[in-house]
């Protein structure tokens, strides 16, 4: 770099930026920034896909305020319900739990959905909108996947009433139905549940 | 200077005046005893003219007129050409009084506050410039030889005293919200010495603030759920916080070295693998002794090697680990210091208190504050205004004499009262000592036999500080005669109250004819406590150290029934054992299977009980925390904490589980037949009723539980969208004109989904005209009413034609 080139390399570097452009090049940039292509657009929302026993679920991605590993729940007395479990430590600060599968209905059952990932965490996510903060558990979290909203389907009759309720639409991702959770209704269902 | 004011720098008018009028009362008290100091003046001069330009600036010439006067007075004063008229403090102290009104309105009430007190902004100025002149003091503003009659002032609402202000009283406005305003301010000096306790907490410094209503003082009460609080660190502390912080962030980066040097520790280990086996695989072949020597030698090199770099990164962690155990430590002390103020910021509206309560009842009290720089939590010293104040008002009145019977007692004429303040043995002590006349002993047991407490024998029997106990019992007052300054109704139980709210203590000793000393012991913060560990049905829970009186293993033979309850013996004491798992509602009763049972012995007022607990772990340190606010007050418990392996901690509440047991063993039948009649009853259909304003969402929920409906509410469509998903409703009665959400969206939002689309829709609207109808039954509406029709029988009709009778 410190070393000057010989001239005439130099000048053979510099020959090679001066070269005249092939013939219709011009043409096709004029045209191209005349007329750019269509880009296609598609509408996507960001949604945390996590597995609550053998259902996969999703939140938008904006309430969720933490993925965290899990911690113990300590029961509060008197105001301890099925939905509402208690408090837990969420990076210092306590945080009320909730189990979100006694709020969508989800029935107890011993075999698990197929996994998505390779290793499999037991995890805590932590959701807030206005102030209000709830943390709940999951068996296991995937990750963020950005879903077009045309590929969403309507959420088919089979599912229970319970869950129906709180699906806006299923999305399916590596084979598995994702149920992306309205987050409004499940705000609005767990202050009245849990208080 | 602006003629329209502009109020986008309230709050920050707000502080200064709070400083800035602080500062002022403070030195006009301490200029009153020393004439002649010409920084206190300097001072002074300041502060008035800081607040000038403020209230210039904002374009509050109602204000900036008065602070200006005041300025020229202090300028003449600092030249030495005014002397001090009669009433020179009281008309000065009033009209700092005015200004730090004019720190209270917020920006909605400042116009009217303006409008209604411009007379009296007039009329101090007038008086101002006369003593300026170098005039008297116009007689209004003195309030030495008259003194504003605490008779005529109440708390709340005060009407201007005739001889206080009467300029004032010329400023009685006509609209009703400057009449509040300006009538409370316009009697500042006799406002002042009769607030009730707690109003006069923030009374001296903002009194405009207490009276208004409205706008609660920002500082002092915290505000509404929602707004953040903001609070006062002092820079210094700040400063060592940032630093602190940068140098964990500092500390932190190490740690990637360390994983580094673990990395190629764990690759050179890998190495010294393969060769160890290349030197199995070697004497397996039978290779001759001299190469596997060599082999094990270079094998021997290398994990010496490894050896000593982890010796070496040993070494390096442990000096890591013992800088990281100081810095977070430091971290947390400094955080805590955060929480702490200077004892002075709490206390600083008392000598103004004391001088103006003097004044009134014509004692000489020499007040002083000792120990304003010991620091306090900040939660703890807004809880000690209240109980401070009753005491130093007690002082004043029922302990300090007045200057004539002083003297016929040899003692000076001007009676001492003295605030003291410090730290002691890790615990914050409070003195409140007078010199006054000193609590009867005698009198105060026959009070006792008089008010049946004990018999004439056990109250001579009782020493002197059992005596003085039954100062704090609710209802107890010695005093002969009810005053305006204290004992009106409400005893030192109060403050035995809100110290034990806090964790503290109170005692009292006194000496007949030398005086009286009120000794409050408090914890430091409140934000650690030191706690006794226990485990309840699997979980932890702490007592708070100070509310044990001990703990002991129980034999369950020692225990004794009565009346359903169950009792031990302590000490001759017969005390009664409280299952913490019922009381917190927690499933099992007292356990008759272990031979033992550990009890934790708990004070609650003068009385002991013992809690039953599953297992005792230890004492330790907790940092309190408050639960959540949304799970509002929970039943025997008070906070929660993190043990020291992050695991959730709840704090129990003394005195709120033992009342609970109480309630339960007397109300348990009751809540049990309650429920059943409840079961009888076959389900109601169910109706959801939609709408924004509540007049109407009360009539129609009226309508319909007098038809005998089940009936739930919504606030608007929004709501109702939510709420009409998750219950499940017969019937949906929804507004038109709704916020967020309106009612014709909503209805075609319900009828858009699969599982509601056949549920009946009622539109109630107050729109009647053909085409909102329409559009109304468009959107999927099965009736659309006016809110006409809840006045005959059309409403519930067409309730009645959609989903029959209330039950089926």
């Amino acid at each position: 770099m410190s070393e000057p080139l010989p001239s005439d390399e130099a000048r053979r570097i510099e020959s090679l930026l001066d070269r005249p452009y092939p013939e219709g090049y011009r043409e096709e940039w004029i045209e191209r920034i005349k007329n750019p292509p269509e880009e296609e657009v598609r509408e996507t929302v960001p949604l945390l896909v996590f597995r609550l026993r053998d259902e996969w679920l999703a939140l938008r991605c904006g309430v969720v305020k933490e993925v965290c590993s899990e911690g113990a729940v300590h029961r509060i007395p008197r105001r301890t319900n099925a939905v509402l479990r208690g408090v837990t430590n969420v990076r210092g600060e306590l945080q009320l739990t909730v189990s979100l599968r006694a709020l969508l209905g989800l029935a107890e059952r011993k075999d698990e959905a197929a996994s998505l990932s390779r290793r499999v965490y037991r995890r805590m996510i932590l959701i807030a909108r206005e102030g209000d903060a709830f943390a709940f558990r999951v068996e296991e979290v995937y990750g963020v996947v950005h879903f077009e909203l045309e590929q969403m389907q309507a959420v088919p009759v089979t599912v229970s009433k319970a869950l129906a309720t709180y699906t806006r639409g299923l999305f399916s991702l590596r084979g598995q139905q994702i149920g992306w959770l309205d987050d409004e209704l499940v705000f609005h269902s767990l202050a009245s549940k849990t208080l | 200077m602006s003629d329209t004011p502009d109020f986008s720098m309230l709050d920050l008018y707000q502080q200064e005046v709070e400083t800035h009028g602080s500062a002022l009362n403070n030195g006009l008290l301490a200029l009153e005893s020393a004439p002649h100091d010409t920084a206190l003046i300097n001072d002074l001069m300041r502060a008035a003219h800081s607040l000038k330009g403020a209230a210039r600036i904002l374009g509050l010439q109602v204000v900036s007129t008065v602070a200006h006067a005041l300025e020229d007075i202090f300028v003449k004063v600092g030249e030495g050409k005014l002397e001090f008229p009669d009433g020179f403090f009281d008309l000065l102290l009033q009209t700092v009084d005015f200004l730090v009104d004019s720190g209270g309105p917020d920006a909605a009430a400042m116009p009217a506050w303006l409008e209604g007190n411009k007379a009296r902004s007039d009329a101090l100025t007038q008086a101002l410039r006369e003593v300026h002149a170098g005039g008297p003091v116009p007689e209004a503003f003195r309030s030495g030889g008259a003194p504003a009659e605490p008779g005529a002032a109440e708390p709340t609402s005060v009407e201007p005293p005739a001889e206080a202000a009467p300029p004032a009283g010329a400023a009685a406005p006509e609209e009703d919200k400057a009449s509040a305003i300006s009538e409370s301010a316009s009697a500042p000096s006799s406002e002042a010495p009769s607030t009730s306790a707690t109003q006069k907490a923030d009374a001296p410094a903002k009194p405009a603030a207490a009276a208004v209503g409205a706008k609660p003082s920002a500082k002092a009460a915290p505000k509404a759920a929602g707004a953040e609080q903001v609070v006062r660190v002092s820079a210094d502390n700040l400063n060592r916080l940032m630093g602190l912080a940068a140098e964990t962030l500092v500390e932190t980066r190490q740690l990637e070295h360390f994983r580094d040097t673990l990395l190629r520790l764990k690759e050179a280990q890998t190495e010294l693998n393969t060769r160890l086996d290349a030197g199995l695989k070697q004497i397996e072949n039978g290779a001759n002794a001299a190469s596997l020597l060599r082999q094990f030698v270079q094998v021997r090199l290398a994990a010496g090697e490894n050896l000593r770099a982890i010796r070496n990164q040993l070494e390096i962690f442990d000096n890591f680990s013992r800088r990281n155990t100081l810095l977070s430590d430091r971290l947390y002390r400094e955080v805590l210091e955060s929480r702490m103020r200077p004892f002075g910021d709490g206390v600083q509206g008392f000598p103004r208190l004391i001088r103006d309560l003097a004044k009134t009842i014509a004692k000489k009290i020499d007040f002083k504050i000792e120990g304003r720089d010991t620091p306090v939590d900040r939660d703890i010293l807004d809880r000690l205004e209240a109980p401070l104040n009753h005491l130093l008002r007690n002082a004043c009145d029922h302990g300090l004499e007045l200057p004539a019977d002083r003297k016929a007692a040899g003692k000076p004429e001007t009676g001492t009262l003295r605030l003291l303040a410090r730290h002691s043995a890790g615990m914050l002590i409070v003195e409140v000592r007078d010199d006054g006349r000193g609590i009867d002993l005698a009198r105060l047991r026959e009070k006792i036999v008089e008010k049946n407490l004990a018999t004439a024998e056990m109250a001579q029997n009782l020493n002197d500080d059992e005596v003085l106990e039954f100062l704090f019992l609710p209802g107890f007052s010695t005093a002969k005669q009810v005053t305006e300054i204290s004992g009106r109704g409400v005893g030192l139980d109060v403050v035995m109250t809100l110290m034990q709210e806090v964790g503290g203590q109170v005692r009292v000793s006194s000496e007949l004819g030398k005086g009286t000393t009120f000794h409050l012991q408090l914890p430091i913060t409140r934000s650690v406590i030191r706690a006794l560990l226990v485990e309840i049905d699997g979980e932890p829970y702490a007592f708070p150290l100070s509310r044990i009186n001990r703990t002991l293993l129980l034999s369950i033979q020692d225990l004794k029934v009565l009346e359903n309850r169950q009792y031990f013996d302590l000490d001759g004491q017969n005390i009664g054992l409280v299952s913490s798992r019922s009381a917190l509602g927690l499933a099992g009763a007292v356990s008759m299977i272990a031979r033992h049972i550990n009890v934790v012995v708990v004070n609650d007022r003068n009385n002991l009980y013992g809690v039953e607990v599953d297992k005792l772990t230890g004492e330790t340190d907790l940092v309190v925390r408050p639960l959540d606010r949304r799970l509002g007050k929970v039943p025997g418990v008070s906070a929660a904490a993190l043990s020291e392996d992050g695991e959730p901690i709840l704090i129990l509440d003394v005195e709120d589980l033992v009342h609970s047991v109480d309630k339960l063993l007397a109300g348990g039948e009751s809540i049990q037949a309650r429920y059943a009649q409840e079961e009888e009853k076959a389900p109601a259909k169910r109706v959801l009723v939609v709408d924004d304003s509540i007049t109407v969402r009360e009539t129609e929920r009226q309508l319909l539980e007098n038809a005998g409906y089940a009936v739930e509410v919504a606030v608007d469509g929004a709501d109702g969208w939510n709420a009409v998903r998750l219950g499940e409703f017969d019937l949906v009665v929804s507004d038109v004109d709704m916020p967020r959400l309106n009612g014709y969206e909503f209805v075609s939002r319900i009828r858009q989904d699969s599982r509601l689309e056949r549920l009946p829709v009622i539109i109630v609207s107050y729109k009647d005209r053909e085409e909102d109808r329409l559009k109304g039954l468009e959107a999927g509406a099965d009736y659309y009413l006016t809110k006409s029709s809840f006045q005959d029988e059309t409403f519930i009709g067409a309730v009645h034609d959609l989903i029959g009778g209330p039950r089926e």
